[in-house]
């Protein structure tokens, strides 16, 4: 029945419904209501959000309330506008009624939430202790349909289905059967069909999702009453347990199960797979997808990779082939196709081509030992290893009964491993409002790991950002050291910013959209996943103008109707890797550091700042050239008459922002005697070039950041007080009303460059001239026995400590026999004038422990050994380190060096990073280093470099995860003894939108149109606690209010 | 009536064992051997035949050094073998075999305490029927006192065992002596609920003379250890910490255990500083870890993966699941049904209950109700068992189990626990139901 209303009443009606519910969210009279502890267990949380209202009367000074149910006041809408308030034709009401499954107890507890402080509801005041919804025996899930009127739980033990008609809050007599145990329960927003996962079916065919018709219940001539005082089944239909549930078999353990925003997918989570399914609820839903088994909806259409795409269990490319049955995967870790998801370069052996002609291609080609090795042809490679491989020695290694290619594991007869390394560990999913991304948490990776719905393909988020990080092992976010994430939230949080201009003001503003996810961790903190932000110029063109924030989150069929949906038009990930090029990104950056006019040729220093000479003109709005330097025109684009911009992040939030990573303080250097003597020399030879006594001289060559300008320095010996290094930067571009009269109708882009704080550790870099290569200063050497020229080097690794033909090595050992002494045949070994490096050789060939020495001619002055040591020379354990020749190392105490390469069977192959040119541990003098953090130039100075001179550059990481309180008003990092969200499974979280209460603003007398107002309220419900948590998210001091 | 002569039997061969020898020194007040005393640990012999069962008596009239005993039931006759069970000190926790079943080792927090008891047969039973403590004279008897182990060696500079001995694991490894024999060594781990200790004693070639011990402040508060199967890996959890520690005990070639190397910590909970951890398991093939908490109530499912993936080399602990259960989890069991499923079993002390999960789905698939609160479970669900005409069953302790008959547990009439009886047979009526009662 619709209720029809006169205009005046309509508009009073409305004015009340607003100003109630401000007084109500306003918190002036809303005290909590202190209720005995009556939640046990609480799993999950429904919200009903539709046609039934609960009115709460306050019945005594204790605020106890007295609830009555009714059939809220609908109707239909003519107008969506924010700003039409008032003039609006209809009016409508929601209800905001929580629902509880509580599994110990075996009840549903009702939770009031139009309120500023969401309070447990008593259902039956006469009745000692907390009144609850009696249901079946261990309640874990529970789901609401689109109205709001049904609510059913799944009941774990009891195998069964209970139905709530949420008019009477009260269960119905009867419970529908189950042919096994669920875990969740869910109802499409498009059908009403109730989905029902069980993870084991009782017959033992395994698990599956079971479809049935929906039940609807309408408000009857009971209403208003009191709760569960009349027939739970009066006025429902389609109730009856007999009737049928289609049945969907499950390709793996059911773990999660989700509806998007619409309710056409369902999307299944699984413990043992590490893909996603996605279910089509209907054939209107399904399209153009077919369905998997080949037959009609519901039914599962595709399958999304969550991981690696070789250990994904999917076959990504089409080949027909999976993970380790494609020849392209050589581990877990790679891709199936150049184009895929993974952490191996692809080289010729995974390319899908036979390079060499000899009929065989990548991993079938006997001399492939790795997707990313250079080349398929043995003559063209160096010599690896002949050592038997897990999957190919004949030996069940990992002990399952399956020996070498027999086991599912191995990644051919080549495979390293028999054990399985599948990721698996996904935890729960969620989605946001419109479908774009869905989250899911890994809680063995400590990583939520995000999806491209659109598109249906995991987004590689370390590679997704405003500047990818190509050196991350990880897919996805990395939520918080030592901490798992327990569950998660999505949502998208949208800021209209209106034309200031009357006549633009329905129809025309700035939207800004921050897409991302809240993640419950067990250490007792929520993280915000800040997946970007959207700007949207957005002209809505319909007589009704831009949406109301209502209508947007909660009538997602209707969004496609309106421009805006255009705004929500994510770009694909990565955005173009050619665009993201870092040095094209610095000249950005150097650029906003030029001044107008200069150029190379004016650079009197000629201190290599050139590249200023392309950035003449430059503005901020005339992105022409530069766009391409930092992926601008991947990141805006226009869709009829809006124009959108987007800003990748993909990193947990920083929660203190204005401040960033930084070098602390200038570097300091080390001056070997010798270059100090010279650099002494030049200055007295030379004079007006300044003092070499100090680090910044511009006599010594030294790192400076690239945007030291050339002129204007305070002194000229101190680079005017610059930093040395540039460090990774992110960039966001906003868009932004002018803010005076003349430019009010503007919208502006500007470029925001803030220090990218996640990546950055806190250490100490070191830059040196001929340093020694990490992890290349040892004790173990050895003689070569037979022949000198060979020289074990033990157990490093010569990929990751990057040495290379042409380097030095140094002994430092003295000659000796076993019993002392240095015979007459050693002497060739001793300095003659103790020179600490006349033992020195050079590397003429690398291998996997040891290298080939060769002398080095030193033009008869004796400066270097002209014998190569031997081992009647040297009997016992050499100490020797190994230098680069003639450029500068660079290396942190904590990450190391980024070499890019990594060892297989003997051989150095590319390994993580190394498609990118940061992936960097040397730099020549003169040139600028692109590393893997940072950026700088090094100065060449004016006297040439000598071996030891180094600069040490500790880094500060001022990088803090952005956590938010659940339990004190005053502090913003939660107060740990009080949540405690360890259950992985079973805590749940989820930013509830009471709706935006649109408003007069108090202050302004005369205000002709609402504001409207977010109340984002974040639920944890928390089993381990017996507690849910709830908190207002945009009143970062509001109080905690503690549902127990 | 067959309770009362049972006691009466009882009553006669300990005044036969007192008098008429006069050798056992122990003595009275001595708790009866015919009934079961506060039951906590208990473990069933190989062969299916008997069932042992701790009996920590918490009663102090009784004499503390003698204050417990080691009750051993016949599982066909489900009667308790009165004339058989050895005395222990009072508080006694858990009891575990050795390899070849020759020796049951009992932990007893009186005087901080291993008993390590010969497990043979007797006249009227078969192998496993008795456990016995040889005397002076190398004849079985019924005092502890030759193989209470204390300290170690055997004087007053041995080593301490350290306070509070509860839980334990023993595993069985072999050594090369100087002769070239292989001897073989039974290695016991003991948790200690008091202090951070954990502790290693060797007992080669079954030589308690022999024995060396070692501690280690690892672990606050530790309450069970577990072997990983497959590997000398022991992982132990404790009352007092949130987590579960790594090591493996290193004996060197002459079978004395030196170190106790520690390979890793667990971290369970972030939160909570002290997640009050009962019970520990591992599924069959080692390849996951069950630990039942009770702040908060709840099992942890831990999945072990090699760290590297790409050649399979180390070990990954990855928290796959927290799972509520009920009030009070006091220990954790794997059963394997006869189709090869894993189900693990939780005994919850407040709860009166035992919850059975299913670990590959998280879900839980029945509440065993009991109507008193459950301790530990010893499981005789062996494949080869589980089949028509044989025994399948899971033996739970009920601690504090009050009987109907006030007479079988001591002269105040006051019950003290019993054993409960849970049908494994997926073919029974009575599946996952308590059948019957020992007391």
């Amino acid at each position: 029945m619709k209720h029809i209303y006169s205009k005046s009443a309509r508009a009073s009606i409305l004015c009340c419904a607003t100003l109630c519910s401000l007084v109500a969210l306003g918190g002036c009279d809303d005290p909590q209501v202190i209720l005995p502890a009556s939640l046990d267990s609480p799993t999950e949380m429904a919200l009903s959000q539709g046609s039934v209202c609960m009115d709460l009367e306050a019945i005594s000074s204790e605020g106890l309330l007295a609830p009555t149910m009714r059939r809220c006041v609908i109707g239909a809408s003519s107008s969506d506008s924010e700003g039409a308030g008032l003039s609006a034709d209809v009016v409508r009401e929601r209800g905001s009624i929580g629902l509880i499954t509580n599994a110990s107890s075996d009840r549903v507890a009702v939770v009031a939430l139009g309120r500023l402080a969401p309070s447990l509801v008593d259902l039956d005041l006469a009745t000692p202790g907390v009144t609850h919804v009696t249901v079946g025996d261990r309640p874990v899930s529970i789901a609401t349909s689109r109205n709001g009127e049904v609510a059913v739980t799944a009941n774990q033990l009891g195998k069964s289905l209970s139905v709530i008609n949420v008019y009477a809050l009260g269960a119905m007599e009867e419970d529908i059967p189950l042919p096994g145990a669920p875990n969740f329960v869910r109802i499409s927003r498009k059908t009403n069909q109730i989905v029902v996962g069980i993870p084991a079916l009782d017959d033992g065919s395994g698990g599956a999702l079971l479809v049935r018709d929906g039940i609807t219940c309408e408000p009857t001539d009971d209403l208003p009453a009191a709760p569960n005082t009349f027939d739970a089944a009066n006025g429902c239909q389609g109730q009856d347990p007999s009737l049928p549930f289609t049945r969907l078999p499950l390709p793996g353990t059911l773990h999660d199960l989700e509806f998007g925003p619409r309710g056409a997918f369902a999307y299944a989570l699984y413990s043992d797979r590490a893909y996603l399914s996605v279910f089509a609820i209907d054939d209107e839903a399904r399209g153009d997808d077919a369905c998997l088994d080949g037959g009609s909806a519901p039914c599962e259409v595709e399958r999304i990779g969550l991981t690696y795409g070789c250990s994904d269990g999917i076959d990504n490319d089409g080949d027909g082939f999976i993970d380790q049955s494609d020849s392209q995967c050589f581990g877990p870790n790679g891709s199936e196709s150049a184009d895929g998801i993974g952490r191996v370069p692809v080289g010729a052996c995974s390319d899908g081509i036979d390079n060499d002609g000899d009929g065989l291609a990548d991993r079938l080609d006997a001399d492939c030992h790795d997707g990313a090795q250079s080349s398929e042809a043995a003559d063209e490679l160096p010599t690896f290893d002949d050592a038997t491989p897990a999957c190919g020695d004949g030996v069940d290694n990992d002990g399952d009964g399956l020996i070498d290619i027999l086991d599912p594991d191995c990644y051919g007869p080549r495979g390293r491993s028999e054990e399985s390394g599948t990721n698996l560990g996904f935890a729960q999913l969620a989605i946001d409002e419109k479908g774009l991304f869905l989250y899911a948490a890994q809680s063995t990776g400590r990583q939520v790991v995000i999806v491209d719905l659109k598109r249906r393909r995991l987004i590689d988020a370390p590679r997704s950002g405003s500047v990818p990080y190509p050196f991350a092992e990880n897919l996805g976010v990395a939520v918080a050291r030592q901490s798992v994430p327990s569950s998660i939230t999505a949502h998208i949080r949208r800021v209209v910013t209106r034309d200031p201009r009357d006549d633009y003001r329905d129809a025309h503003g700035i939207v800004r959209y921050d897409l991302g996810a809240h993640v419950v961790a067990d250490n007792g903190f929520i993280y915000y996943v800040d997946a970007g932000s959207i700007y949207c110029d957005l002209y809505e063109t319909g007589s009704g103008g831009i949406l109301s924030t209502e209508r947007f989150y909660t009538d997602p069929e209707g969004f496609d109707a309106y421009q805006e949906s255009h705004c929500l038009d994510v770009p694909a990930l990565p955005l173009n890797e050619a665009a993201v090029d870092v040095s094209s990104c610095e000249a950005v950056v150097l650029c906003q550091s030029c001044t107008d006019g200069e150029d190379a040729d004016s650079d009197a220093d000629n201190v290599a700042f050139d590249r200023c000479g392309a950035c003449q003109g430059f503005e901020e709005e005339s992105f022409a050239d530069l766009a391409a330097a930092c992926q601008l025109p991947e990141r805006t684009q226009s869709i009829g008459v809006t124009r959108r911009i987007f800003n990748p992040r993909f990193t947990v939030r920083d929660a203190i922002p204005g401040t960033s990573a930084r070098e602390a303080g200038r570097a300091q250097c080390e001056l070997p005697d010798a270059f100090a003597q010279n650099a002494a020399d030049y200055v007295a030879d030379n004079a007006g070039v300044g003092s070499a006594t100090s680090c910044g001289s511009k006599v010594i060559p030294q790192p400076v950041a690239l945007t030291v300008p050339t002129r204007g320095n305070a002194s000229p010996d101190d680079f005017g007080g610059e930093e040395r290094f540039s460090l990774i930067e992110t960039r966001e571009r906003r868009l932004f009303f002018g803010a005076d009269e003349e430019d009010e109708d503007r919208v502006r882009a500007i470029v925001g460059i803030n220090t990218e704080d996640f990546r950055i550790r806190e250490e100490d870099w070191t830059v040196e001239y001929e340093g020694i290569l990490p992890g290349t200063r040892r004790s173990d050497g050895l003689a070569g026995a037979d022949d000198p020229s060979v020289f074990d080097i033990g157990t490093v690794n010569v990929c990751l400590s990057d040495v290379r033909q042409g380097d030095w090595l140094i002994i430092n050992s003295d000659p000796g026999t076993e019993t002392g002494g240095v015979p007459d045949s050693c002497m060739g070994f001793v300095a003659p004038d103790g020179a600490d490096d006349f033992l020195s050789y050079r590397i003429a060939e690398v291998r996997d422990g040891e290298v080939v020495l060769e002398t080095i001619a030193d033009g008869g002055d004796e400066e270097f050994v002209q014998a190569l040591p031997t081992r009647s020379c040297f009997p016992r354990g050499i100490s020797y380190e190994i230098r680069a020749a003639n450029v500068w190392v660079v290396s942190g105490s904590e990450s190391g060096l980024a070499s890019g390469k990594r060892l297989v069977d003997g051989v150095c192959v590319p390994g993580n990073g190394a498609p990118s040119s940061r992936a960097n541990a040397r730099v020549a003098t003169g040139e600028v280093f692109d590393g893997p953090l940072f950026s700088f130039y090094l100065y060449p100075g004016l006297v040439e470099p000598e071996r030891g001179l180094a600069y040490v550059v500790p880094l500060e990481r001022n990088f803090s995860s952005a956590s938010t309180t659940l339990r004190t008003a005053t502090n913003i990092t939660l107060d740990t003894d009080s949540l405690r969200p360890s259950f992985l499974d079973y805590t749940l979280s989820f930013v509830y939108n009471p709706a935006a209460i649109e408003s007069y603003d108090p202050d302004d007398e005369d205000a002709e149109r609402p504001f409207p107002t977010l109340y984002e309220t974040i639920l944890t419900v928390d089993p381990s606690d017996n507690t849910v948590y709830t908190k207002l998210l945009s009143q970062e001091r509001s109080s905690v209010v503690f549902l127990r | 009536m067959a309770r009362r002569s049972g006691l009466y039997a009882a009553v006669a061969l300990l005044i036969a064992l007192f008098v008429g020898s006069g050798c056992e020194p122990y003595q009275e007040p001595l708790p009866k051997r015919d009934r079961l005393n506060f039951p906590v640990g208990l473990a069933l012999h190989p062969s299916g035949d008997y069932l042992y069962v701790v009996n920590s008596n918490f009663d102090s009239r009784y004499s503390p050094e003698y204050g417990g005993t080691v009750a051993v039931i016949d599982t066909e006759s489900l009667e308790i073998r009165a004339e058989h069970p050895p005395y222990i000190p009072s508080y006694g926790g858990h009891i575990r075999l050795n390899e070849d079943a020759t020796r049951a080792y009992v932990t007893a927090r009186r005087g901080d305490s291993l008993v390590a008891l010969n497990v043979s047969g007797s006249e009227d039973g078969g192998i496993g029927s008795a456990l016995t403590c040889p005397d002076a004279d190398g004849n079985p008897s019924s005092d502890p006192d030759n193989c209470t182990i204390r300290r170690v060696p055997d004087n007053e500079d041995g080593a301490r065992v350290p306070a509070d001995p509860f839980g334990l694991e023993v595993t069985r490894i072999t050594r090369t002596n100087g002769d070239g024999e292989r001897v073989p060594v039974d290695l016991i781990n003991l948790s200690h609920l008091s202090g951070d200790s954990v502790t290693a004693i060797a007992i080669p070639d079954g030589n308690i003379a022999g024995a060396s011990l070692i501690s280690a402040p690892l672990l606050d508060g530790s309450n069970q250890i577990r072997q990983r199967p497959g590997t000398l890996e022991m992982y132990a959890a404790g009352r007092r910490s949130n987590r579960v520690t790594v090591y493996l005990p290193y004996v060197n070639g002459s079978g004395e255990v030196e170190a106790l190397v520690v390979r890793e910590d667990i971290l369970l909970n972030n939160v909570t500083a002290n997640v009050d951890a009962r019970g520990l398991a591992f599924g069959q093939g080692g390849d996951r870890l069950y630990v039942a908490t009770r702040r908060p109530d709840a099992l942890h499912v831990f999945k072990l993966r090699p760290d590297d993936p790409e050649t399979g080399r180390g070990t990954r602990h990855e928290l796959e699941r927290v799972i509520p259960v009920g009030d009070q989890p006091s220990d954790v069991v794997v059963h394997q049904t006869p189709d090869g499923k894993e189900l693990v079993f939780v005994p919850c002390y407040d709860e009166r209950a035992i919850h059975v999960l299913d670990p590959e789905t998280g879900v839980v698939l029945r509440e065993i109700e009991l109507d008193e609160s459950p301790y530990a479970i010893a499981m005789d669900s062996a494949p080869a068992r589980c089949v028509e005409g044989t025994t399948c069953r899971a033996y739970v302790t009920l601690f504090a189990d009050a009987a109907d008959v006030s007479t079988s547990c001591d002269d105040t009439g006051e019950g003290c626990g019993s054993v409960a009886i849970i049908e494994l047979d997926p073919t029974s009526p009575r599946y996952l139901q308590v059948t019957t009662k020992i007391r």
